[in-house]
């Protein structure tokens, strides 16, 4: 099929308008994508020039038990901060949107926003003040009500679990706003008429609120989800991956395996890995959803 | 046909893109070697003083480059680089060809900058003259030349006690073996006030320092003392040894069998243990000596000793160095402005800063007076960290092994094995 001339030549404008967004791609996104995969078969460590090993790294990436402890510890952490911000950041975006849509609601809003445009660096210091075991703030109250100090930063477990709350601490702001925005654009008129066929508060919820924030919900999981799997700052301030490797994850092992250890072949070979792992859980998300 | 044409103009710049970005051209790597002459100088140094910002390091450094290049008509660039993920800073500048001409190192990180040939020798250099006069010189020959100018030697690692708390426990015999400390820290009485509340550590480590460095008080001070070593003399670890288990066997019962470490050791840094000390909270810690000034600032009663013994004395000690980058422009107006930064004069102002020791033969001692003795009679306890590749990465493991046995997740023996393991997945590259 032929185009008319002033159609192409058209055309030939709309490349033109996107190419500046397009060389940012291009630079910020395709290139080091490419030469990650470059460097995943070469040995390299920034300062010599590469050397190519083959499938080495790979190989070496399936041996390190390390990483399998850092995969987990990520999965973990997923699984634990998205349904928890989701599910925080829905319920209040309900209740300000619906029953206190007010200037009270909006100082609630904008509270709530503040973690979200700290710096993440800020965040986890002075949280590691907080949870400090002896002059913490948490264990100065966690003393009122006769609970003995708990050593947040410096158990396995409990180390994990303070790094997430302080992640869903910080994150909940951001997507109580998505929410919100899409609270407020699902019509009225569903709760109206839900209300003359008799529908509880409840039934309206899981009826209407729920299924037209389907979109928005697609939204945050995963937004949250690759986030997750991208958490590094938080955990390289609160904890440097310790105690151990208790909070090691995926990223961090990536810049220890670069920026300590100067093997940045590897270090590309995971990051390569963690690029299929958060393009799957993508995928099946949005088959997930799609199917509900 | 147009759309295929597009995708394959796009392809042709993304390769040629890539492939630029791979190749290192050389030609912007500077000249180095004696024939170039250059007009200007980056000089990359850590902070020693007392405000985080590295303030009055720069304002130090600032006055004694000025004095001496200015009158030399060469401009200077100077930096103060926080200690936080300090060698990641010198590995991404030098590959990004925006590292200095003058760095700092410390001897872990030395090895693995030689191997990537990061640094250039200083042997042309070194005359007859700067032997006899520089104490330390012999310490920076590495791998058969000499890679660094020791600059920052000593502030090694010491007992250091709360005379307060052990009055306070009637305590008059400073213990001197392992035993006697056990015994010691076991009759502090930790909770003085009775409100079920921890108010008084016997001994203090910080076990979730996220520097490596947190080894040299809270590990290889007790390696050394059971007479064992960090690696062998080819190379190969040797940590995993009868000594080397004795050692951390021994950290691990102050933890778990005599419960003189708290729990709490586990989420202490480098800082959240000095401010206990600080706070007058602590009865025993090993610090660096250069921490006696806030311990008298603080008011604190302090005493100290080199190191406990078992089957010896051992204890670390820095020895950080000046080195040249090999992308230097001028190696000898490199190696000029290191004689000047470590001249007597310099030494001096940067001592009355931060004291150490001095360096060389005409130094004057700004250290504090208390610590003469030591230096004169105990110079054998003192060690400083072997050099071997990838050094820094076992350390780094070690650490974080060392900080799984401290909370009860592997036993010393698994930790040792586990490190000598890493050690030859290092060696196998």
């Amino acid at each position: 099929m032929k185009f008319p001339a002033q159609t192409r030549t058209r055309d030939y404008w709309g490349y033109l308008f996107i190419l500046p967004s397009f060389l940012i791609l291009l630079v910020c996104y395709l290139i080091p994508m490419v030469m990650d995969v470059f460097f995943s078969f070469t040995s390299y460590n920034v300062i010599q020039p590469p050397r190519f090993v083959g499938v080495r790294n790979y190989i070496q990436m399936a041996n390190n038990r390390y990483l399998g402890i850092a995969l987990r510890n990520t999965v973990v952490y997923t699984i634990i901060v998205v349904p928890a911000q989701t599910v925080i950041s829905l319920a209040f975006a309900v209740i300000l949107a619906r029953v206190c849509n007010n200037k009270w609601g909006r100082f609630v809003r904008s509270s709530l926003f503040i973690p979200v445009i700290t710096s993440m660096v800020l965040v986890g210091l002075i949280w590691r003040i907080f949870l400090a075991t002896d002059g913490g703030m948490i264990n100065y109250f966690l003393g009122i009500l006769n609970i003995n100090p708990i050593n947040w930063l410096g158990r396995k477990n409990t180390s994990m679990i303070s790094i997430c709350l302080v992640a869903i601490w910080k994150s909940v702001g951001y997507f109580l706003v998505i929410f919100f925005a899409g609270v407020m654009d699902i019509p009225r008129v569903l709760y109206e008429a839900a209300v003359v066929d008799g529908a509880n508060g409840f039934q309206k919820m899981m009826k209407i609120t729920l299924p037209m924030l389907k979109p928005v919900t697609y939204l945050v999981v995963t937004l949250g989800t690759i986030w997750s799997f991208q958490v590094f700052d938080l955990v390289y301030v609160m904890t440097g991956g310790g105690p151990g490797f208790a909070t090691s994850t995926l990223v961090l092992n990536i810049y220890n395996t670069a920026f300590k250890e100067f093997r940045l072949g590897l270090a590309s070979a995971i990051s390569l890995f963690l690029l299929l792992i958060i393009f799957l859980i993508s995928y099946l998300q949005k088959k997930g959803f799609r199917e509900d | 046909m147009k759309r295929t044409t597009f995708g394959t103009v796009l392809a042709g710049i993304l390769l040629l893109l890539t492939l630029t970005g791979c190749t290192r051209d050389d030609s912007d790597r500077g000249a180095g070697g004696d024939d170039a002459s250059a007009d200007s100088i980056t000089i990359w140094l850590p902070p020693f003083g007392s405000d985080p910002q590295g303030t009055m390091d720069y304002e130090l450094w600032d006055a004694i480059l000025s004095d001496y290049l200015d009158e030399k008509g060469v401009d200077y660039s100077l930096e103060i680089i926080p200690w936080g993920g300090y060698a990641e800073k010198y590995l991404t500048a030098i590959s990004s060809q925006t590292g200095p001409d003058i760095g700092y190192m410390y001897l872990e990180m030395i090895a693995d900058f030689i191997d990537m040939g990061a640094l250039a020798p200083m042997d042309d250099f070194i005359t007859d003259d700067i032997r006899d006069r520089y104490i330390y010189i012999d310490n920076g020959v590495i791998m058969g030349e000499q890679y660094a100018f020791p600059f920052v030697v000593g502030n090694p690692r010491i007992m250091f006690y709360n005379k307060d708390i052990l009055e306070a426990n009637n305590i008059t015999e400073i213990p001197r073996t392992w035993d006697e400390f056990v015994d010691v820290c076991k009759r502090i009485e930790i909770d003085p006030d009775g409100d079920g509340v921890r108010d008084v550590y016997p001994f203090i480590q910080a076990w979730n320092e996220p520097q490596i460095g947190g080894l040299n008080e809270a590990y290889y001070p007790f390696l050394w003392q059971a007479g064992g070593r960090i690696f062998n003399d080819d190379g190969t670890i040797a940590i995993n040894s009868e000594e080397g288990l004795e050692a951390a066997q021994f950290v691990y019962d102050l933890r778990f069998t005599h419960d003189i470490l708290d729990e709490s050791v586990s989420s202490l840094s480098g800082d959240d243990a000095d401010n206990l000390m600080l706070e007058g909270k602590v009865a025993f810690a090993v610090l660096q000596t250069s921490f006696s000034k806030e311990l008298d600032d603080a008011g604190i009663r302090w005493g100290f000793f080199s190191s406990l013994e078992n089957e010896r004395k051992g204890t670390f000690t820095a020895v950080d160095s000046l080195v040249i980058l090999s992308n230097a422009e001028d190696t000898e107006l490199a190696f000029d402005v290191i004689l000047e930064l470590t001249s007597p004069e310099s030494m001096r102002r940067f001592h009355e800063m931060s004291p150490f020791p001095p360096i060389t033969t005409d130094g004057a001692y700004l250290d504090n007076e208390l610590f003469v003795d030591m230096y004169k009679n105990e110079a054998d306890v003192f060690r400083s960290l072997p050099v071997a590749p990838g050094a820094a990465q076992i350390f780094d493991f070690l650490h974080k092994n060392l900080q799984l046995m401290m909370i009860g997740e592997m036993t010393p023996q698994e930790t040792l094995q586990a490190v000598e393991e890493y050690s030859r997945t290092i060696a196998d590259g």
